[in-house]
């Protein structure tokens, strides 16, 4: 490469890299300058970058108004137990399909079947899933969160892990299979182990679905189980938005699903570079 | 052989999906159980809001003084509080005891609420609550609410830009336009808008009420009604040049807090709003407010403006009727009303609290209330969902000119409105 | 979001975990532990899903409403969706709103994977972690804010680029436009690592040995990065479709569907006919007509992706 070329490939890379951080950076500015704004100060023409009277109300209502505490533990259940619930489910699951020839061809139809319902649109069975809720008990639990967003994750559990067992080599389950390990022991000491960064990734994507998830919690609770998006959308009032509590209460949302996946990123890129090539 | 293990495998699979869901079941139950143990409080879901949240949270810790009976109050955002509660309500949930509705809401909801007339009829506390407001939650001759909060669209004008311009405040809507009309890009009056209109989705049915009763429309929503086309183009007319001619940007999309927001930084001549937001930022002097003591109040132009009000309902499915109805009432009694409209801002229901020594002479005061007792309400009978439904959806599709001119957007709802109204 | 291999073919060819097989008499009896290790799985999808969505089907040919008394009424609500102009513009809002942000997406992502490439430093580390960020986001978060950020009076991004008063969510020929926009901030992210991470998975003397061969950029990215990472960019271009179609949360922030029906996407005009306008039976009618299009185009598209990768094979 000339040197010119590789100059302006240089200058090219360093725009596209400032415009990227600027557009990805502004929400996050708007909401931490408008959470420690004063709401007379919000709807300013012009708009002020930097409160001129920073104030902590909108952090002691999110905070002390005794609304977070409750949503951030129902998320944070329902977050946590369903991903756990979704891949025990999903990854014995794959295995058996991947690696297992069912009777009448069912094994194709079942993964076939997976397959589809990943595409099913939630509002195809919110109805009759909100009368089933209601006529079990169970509305406004985490419960039904729980149940919820674990069928739903299954599909997409089962198709990010099934390419990983199916490209374990043939040597391996020969190997087990000579040391006359059943499928169990094969599965739970032989394969788990491989397919960790596929399941890291998979315990990735749904925490992040479960965590933000809105639609199904909107309708499924009422206040005992409501989680965050429900509660942020929530200050909307009859007037027009709270832009202070919804700012504040957005930051406060967000920050443990990005601080988890900036912790998980390596397992993020990792599974999927396993799986996607070759 | 290959049909019988099919099938085999199919009978075995419902049989696991049956365990499971008898386990499920099971723990509902244990777990609905240890719901219940928080003993036998109320439960009362209030739209959130900056008047609305210390109000009711206030109150029901003094009614839990008073009574030793518990609320536990509930906040719900305004975009989704109608759709959660009619599906709650509609499947037979018993969520809530108490519930806040919209007046337009209660022909809807009727089938799912308990009918208070006879309550309210004995009811000395609620005597002094404005009769046309009381009106607004009665569906079938039964009345489904104890009113809550009560205002209506209200003119809001600067004295000093009127004064200056020797203009008088608008009485009709062909006045309003003229006044707009003058500010707009007047040199002399520079960053001033003839008005702003609040015509997002949410409020945009208020705007073309406004106007469509300003110029003679008949309530609508009366059964066997019709919609007047000849008026209600003319409405839509005056609608689109407010909203996009004489507005500064962003009208379709604005509501109350943009429009109150314009209003206090000074930069409108004239707005439509309800009073509650508004109120709160041009009352007290601030740096913000920059119409301090300039501001006039009354009825919107054409003398009738829409009405606006919240009620508190009993659900049919609460099992504590009596406590339900007593917390109803007790938020909306004289010392509550006025308390919360001074501390607050909620807007009032009892006709003593207009009258009270420090609201009486405030400089709004005159004007809201007229505004209040000459307001028509808009739809609110067992349809009422669809045909609010509709004249905010053809409202809207005009102004965004998905609709090509008013005339063919007039007869639109003209239809519509027969077909939803008088059925099929 | 990983192989298309075994995605489009999901069984795999061979059996060789089942070993040591077990007579035929002791399969018909008793079901193995393959059998038990999948039906958990399966059973939680039939109870949660399957069963509410023949509940559905069923509730399409009803008038339910919010009075919950359903009056069979046979094939009305379809007849009713097919004559219904919202409903069309509703399809058509979809279709742009996908076909459009997904191509953008899929361009921006293979430019700054293509250009973040090869810098492996711990800045550009850094610089990836930060730019997946908006992927892990609420779509509810995403579309408030983005919601004041374009207020024409208000918001920053008039005052920042000097376009003072412009509307953007509030005019109906921009709506859409900015819709989709919000859209390419929030999921670009997620193409750009699934490109980025099969760029990282050629192994570099594939390309040396181009080099040495004496293709160019251009030949070398024709001939040996695009046909790699073709798989992985038309699955990638599946999910997302599919994702697209159920986009709610982020319309019903940011636009709420307006202004008009500019933006009202299916998910939005299903969810007002259910839960708004509460006419359950039609919106049921909707809801299954738009999963079976959805899973016939799904299945059609895998279709499509097989052959490719066969020629490419």
């Amino acid at each position: 490469m000339n040197p010119v070329a590789r100059l302006s490939l240089a200058a090219l890379r360093f725009v596209a890299i400032a415009a990227l951080l600027f557009a990805t950076l502004l929400p996050f500015a708007w909401m931490i300058s408008t959470a420690f704004k004063r709401n007379s100060e919000i709807l300013v023409f012009p708009p002020r970058i930097l409160p001129s009277h920073p104030t902590l109300d909108h952090f002691r209502e999110v905070f002390f108004g005794g609304t977070v505490g409750p949503y951030f533990a129902n998320s944070l259940v329902a977050t946590a137990v369903s991903t756990i619930l979704t891949l025990a489910l999903a990854t014995p699951a794959a295995f058996a399909l991947t690696s297992h020839r069912f009777p009448g061809d069912a094994g194709r139809h079942i993964g076939l079947g997976f397959l589809l319902l990943r595409f099913l649109p939630p509002f195809a069975i919110i109805i009759p899933l909100f009368v089933l809720m209601r006529s079990s008990g169970l509305i406004d639990t985490v419960f039904a969160l729980i149940i919820v967003y674990t069928a739903f994750h299954l599909p997409l559990a089962i198709w990010i892990i099934q390419p990983a067992v199916s490209q374990i080599p043939r040597e391996i389950f020969e190997a087990a299979a000579m040391d006359r390990a059943g499928p169990l022991r094969t599965f739970w000491s032989v394969i788990l182990p491989l397919l960790r960064p596929a399941i890291a990734t998979a315990a990735a994507f749904c925490m992040i679905f479960s965590w933000n998830e809105f639609f199904f919690s909107l309708i499924l609770t009422t206040n005992k189980a409501k989680t965050f998006p429900v509660l942020v959308s929530s200050f909307v009032t009859d007037s027009g938005p709270d832009w202070g509590t919804i700012a504040a209460t957005s930051l406060v949302a967000i920050t443990p699903i990005v601080v988890l996946c900036v912790l998980l990123q390596r397992h993020l890129v990792g599974g999927l570079t396993s799986g996607a090539v070759r | 052989m290959k049909r019988t293990r099919s099938r085999r495998v199919g009978s075995a699979v419902l049989a696991a999906g049956a365990a499971l869901a008898l386990t499920l079941s099971a723990c509902s139950t244990a777990g609905g159980g240890g719901d219940e143990s928080g003993g036998d409080g109320l439960t009362a879901v209030f739209l959130s809001g900056g008047a609305y949240d210390p109000c009711a949270e206030g109150y029901a810790k003094k009614f839990a003084e008073e009574t030793g009976v518990q609320v536990q109050v509930i906040h719900e955002g305004y975009p989704t509080l109608h759709d959660k509660l009619l599906t709650a309500l509609s499947s037979g949930a018993d969520s809530y005891d108490v519930i806040m509705v919209a007046y337009q809401w209660t022909g809807e909801f009727a089938p799912f609420l308990t009918p208070l007339t006879d309550k309210l009829k004995a009811d000395q506390s609620l005597s002094g609550v404005i009769p046309s407001v009381s009106q607004s939650y009665t569906f079938e001759n039964q009345q489904y609410a104890v009113p809550f909060s009560a205002q209506a669209e209200t003119l809001f004008y600067r004295t000093d830009l009127l004064q200056k311009a020797g203009l008088e405040p608008p009485k009709t809507w062909d006045d309003y336009e003229k006044v707009a009309k003058f500010f707009d890009k007047n040199p002399d009056y520079p960053g001033v808008y003839g008005t702003s209109v609040k015509a997002g989705d949410a409020n945009v049915q208020s705007a073309f009420n406004n106007r469509y009763y300003g110029l003679g429309g008949a309530v609508l929503g009366t059964p066997r009604s019709t919609l007047d086309v000849a008026t209600a183009t003319k409405a839509l007319d005056l609608l689109k040049r407010d909203a996009t001619e004489l507005s500064p940007a962003g009208a379709r999309q604005a509501t109350f807090v943009e429009v109150s927001a314009q209003f206090a930084a000074g930069n409108v001549a004239m707005a439509e709003l309800m009073p509650t937001t508004v109120l709160s930022q041009i009352t007290d002097q601030t740096p913000e407010n920059k119409v301090y003591g300039k501001v006039g109040v009354a009825t919107i132009p054409g003398g009738k403006g829409e009405a606006g009000g919240w009620g508190l309902s009993v659900a049919k499915s609460s099992s504590d009727q009596d406590n339900a109805y007593k917390f109803a009432s007790f938020m909306s009694s004289a010392a509550a009303d006025h308390d919360c409209f001074v501390q607050y801002g909620k807007s009032p229901v009892q006709g003593a609290t207009y009258e009270a020594g420090d609201v009486a002479d405030k400089f709004y005061t005159t004007g809201v209330r007229a505004a209040l007792e000459t307001a028509a309400p808009r739809p609110s009978g067992a349809t009422a969902g669809k045909l609010n439904t509709m004249f905010t959806d053809v409202s809207s599709r005009f102004l965004a000119g998905q609709i090509p001119n008013a005339a063919a957007a007039a007869q639109e709802m003209a239809d519509e409105y027969v077909k939803i109204n008088n059925g099929k | 979001m990983s192989t298309t291999q075994a995605r489009v073919r999901p069984t795999a060819p061979a059996d060789p975990g089942s070993a040591p097989k077990p007579s035929r008499r002791s399969q018909l009896r008793v079901p193995t532990v393959h059998f038990w290790l999948l039906a958990p799985a399966v059973a939680v999808c039939l109870g949660f899903v399957i069963y509410p969505l023949v509940r559905t089907v069923y509730l399409s040919f009803t008038n339910l409403g919010a009075a919950g008394d359903a009056e069979a009424v046979g094939l009305d609500n379809y007849v009713e969706m097919l004559h219904d102009a919202a409903f069309w513009n509703s399809l058509r809002v979809t279709a742009i709103f996908i076909v459009v942000s997904i191509s953008v997406e899929l361009v921006l992502a293979w430019a700054l994977a293509l250009l973040l490439q090869g810098t492996v430093s711990r800045m550009s580390q850094t610089l990836r972690v930060v730019f997946a960020i908006p992927m892990m986001l609420c779509p509810v978060v995403i579309g408030i804010s983005w919601r004041a950020l374009l207020n024409p009076q208000f918001g920053w991004l008039n005052a920042i680029f000097g376009t003072q008063n412009m509307d953007w969510v509030g005019d109906p020929s921009k709506a859409l436009w900015v819709f989709i926009l919000v859209d390419v901030w929030h999921w670009t992210p997620f193409m750009f690592m699934l490109i980025s991470a099969g760029l990282l998975g050629i192994p570099e003397e594939v390309r040396e040995a181009a080099r040495l061969d004496g293709a160019g950029a251009l030949r070398i990215f024709r001939h040996i990065t695009l046909p790699l990472l073709l798989p992985v960019t038309l699955v990638a271009i599946l999910l997302r479709a599919l994702d697209a179609t159920k986009t709610f949360d982020l319309p019903y922030t940011l636009t709420g569907g307006g202004p008009g029906t500019s933006t009202q996407t299916i998910a939005i005009y299903l969810y007002r006919n259910a839960f708004a306008e509460f006419d359950q039976g039609y919106a049921s009618a909707v809801a299954i007509t738009v999963t079976v299009a959805l899973s016939v185009f799904a299945l059609l598209y895998l279709g499509f992706v097989r052959r490719v990768e066969k020629r490419l094979t």
